[in-house]
């Protein structure tokens, strides 16, 4: 009895666990960038007690076995990295990328990370940074003269300074890729940490290495479904409320022993 | 003695293990490719003189011995758009490497390690055949991967790899080991190609488990518990009153 406690109460986990990755999707389905999340369920352990195949006799076997289940637990968060829409800004620092990648971002405690968010600014000495302020990485200034701003698809950074009317390279862009980009470690804010589990960054300029393009002028949306997050949101209370009857008929059932001698 | 007691507990016995079976399953109703747990009830006869026993005898010699096995019916194929996301539709599994040995997955929601090799979420090496003959785990260059039907792997347009999709000849021999990984406890018993599978990408097949049939069952073990436990509260106070009145007497 109360293994059957104890599985529901990890159904009760796991449903818990998934309303809580749905809110964070849905918290962020305006993110510019974001990826969603899922999470990958799977049963837990079994309490065999006749294995299928074992012999009944000398010469007989038990068609089936015994095998009582412990329940469900979460084994990951797995990153959904399917290109978002694109949105058209017109500002000349706003970046996508077309296919896979990611911009290389320096972090004030000298780390590389990684985002998809391509919102670039300008900080005070004319240097590109993130939303957040972190350089890119290779750093790239715009002379503080420059008239506009030109990124080509494959990350050649090239200005038209006042009084000129050729423009003039001054940085290129390069973007990483990694073997297992689902291994990232999410930092937060928009960047990715590379782990032992998504490999060595491959990094290379776009169009490349199987990199994708890069386009000015637009921001990719997050990629959360608004509409599947609702769905799952729906299974996963209903999936919570089976399992918390369960507990009630197991409890209706530990009470009716307790009745049986009076 | 009175055999009634021990039959009413053999039967609470038995709807215990049939509810846990079922906290399992409704558990697990979110673990993709995850198959129910069956339990059945069979009724087991001491093995007893029929010709001078008693029909009392014959009825109160009776146990109920529970059983479980999979059911392996599909479960519903939900579009999730991840390339490295593949249902199976039909009979069989994707070969899987462990640390203890050979096993056998329904699913398919994969992912690629630092290596670059085709894994599952816990990291198992998911194996296949590598340029059609050589059987091993499968690694990936980067790009765009596409699987098709029949689960051959090419990546920007150049085939790779090939999925080893295996069954069979009974799956009543398989044992479920949590992580959605499925054992063969019979060696007699040889994997062999599945030829009437079909890969789908982009998809994942969620749990068979039926919540509204398991609650319904849920409710019917309840009541037949209950029912159990009536029969051993009237059996007990009749074993009482039979004990203060005749030995009482004595």
């Amino acid at each position: 009895m109360n293994r059957a406690l104890f599985s529901a109460a990890t159904g009760l986990q796991v449903q818990q666990l998934n309303i809580d990755n749905i809110s964070n999707n849905i918290a962020n389905s305006v993110t510019i960038g974001f990826k969603r999340s899922r999470l990958e369920f799977q049963d837990l352990l079994y309490q065999n007690q006749r294995t299928p195949g074992a012999a009944s006799t000398n010469s007989t076997q038990y068609p089936v076995g015994l095998q009582i289940g412990l329940g469900a637990r979460a084994v990951s968060t797995e990153r959904i990295f399917v290109q978002g829409d694109f949105r058209q800004t017109e500002n000349p620092l706003d970046l996508v990328i077309e296919g896979k990648g990611f911009f290389q971002v320096r972090l004030a405690d000298g780390s590389l990370a990684y985002t998809r968010a391509g919102s670039l600014h300008l900080d005070a000495n004319g240097t590109v940074v993130t939303a957040s302020g972190d350089p890119i990485e290779p750093a790239i200034t715009i002379p503080p003269d420059a008239i506009s701003i030109t990124i080509g698809t494959d990350g050649t950074v090239s200005v038209t300074q006042a009084g000129q009317t050729t423009a003039a390279q001054v940085g290129q862009i390069t973007l990483a890729t990694f073997a297992n980009p689902s291994g990232l470690e999410s930092l937060g804010r928009n960047l990715f940490r590379e782990t032992a589990a998504s490999g060595q960054a491959i990094t290379g300029v776009p169009g490349t290495n199987g990199l994708g393009l890069i386009q000015q002028g637009f921001v990719e949306n997050s990629n959360v479904n608004i509409v599947e997050e609702l769905i799952n949101m729906i299974i996963a209370q209903r999936a919570y409320e089976t399992n918390s009857k369960v507990v009630s008929t197991a409890d209706n059932m530990l009470a009716i022993i307790n009745n049986t001698l009076r | 003695m009175n055999n009634g007691l021990y039959q009413a507990y053999f039967g609470v016995r038995a709807r215990q293990i049939a509810l846990e079976v079922m906290a399992h399953n409704l558990a697990n109703a979110a673990s993709n490719g995850y198959k129910a747990d069956q339990s059945f009830f069979r009724a087991l006869r001491a093995e007893i003189d029929k010709e001078r026993a008693s029909a009392k005898e014959l009825v109160s010699r009776q146990s109920i011995e529970v059983s479980t096995g999979i059911d392996f019916t599909p479960g519903i194929i939900r579009q999730t758009g991840r390339e490295l996301d593949l249902a199976l539709e039909g009979e069989g599994f994707l070969a899987v490497q462990t640390p203890a040995g050979r096993r056998y997955t329904r699913n398919g929601s994969l992912t690629l390690n630092a290596a670059g090799q085709l894994v599952t979420q816990e990291g198992y090496l998911v194996l296949g055949l590598i340029n059609g003959t050589t059987p091993g785990p499968i690694t990936l260059p980067p790009g765009q991967i596409e699987i098709n039907e029949q689960g051959v792997i090419s990546v920007d347009g150049v085939e790779q790899a090939r999925l080893r999709l295996v069954t069979f000849s009974t799956l009543a021999t398989l044992l479920k080991e949590g992580g959605n990984l499925f054992a063969q406890t019979d060696p007699q018993i040889q994997e062999q190609p599945a030829h009437r599978l079909r890969v789908q990408q982009g998809a994942l097949e969620s749990s068979n488990v039926n919540s509204i049939g398991e609650m319904i069952t849920m409710i019917r073990m309840a009541r037949e518990f209950e029912t159990l436990q009536r029969a051993i509260t009237i059996l007990t106070s009749d074993l009482g009153r039979i004990i203060s009145q005749e030995v009482g007497k004595l």
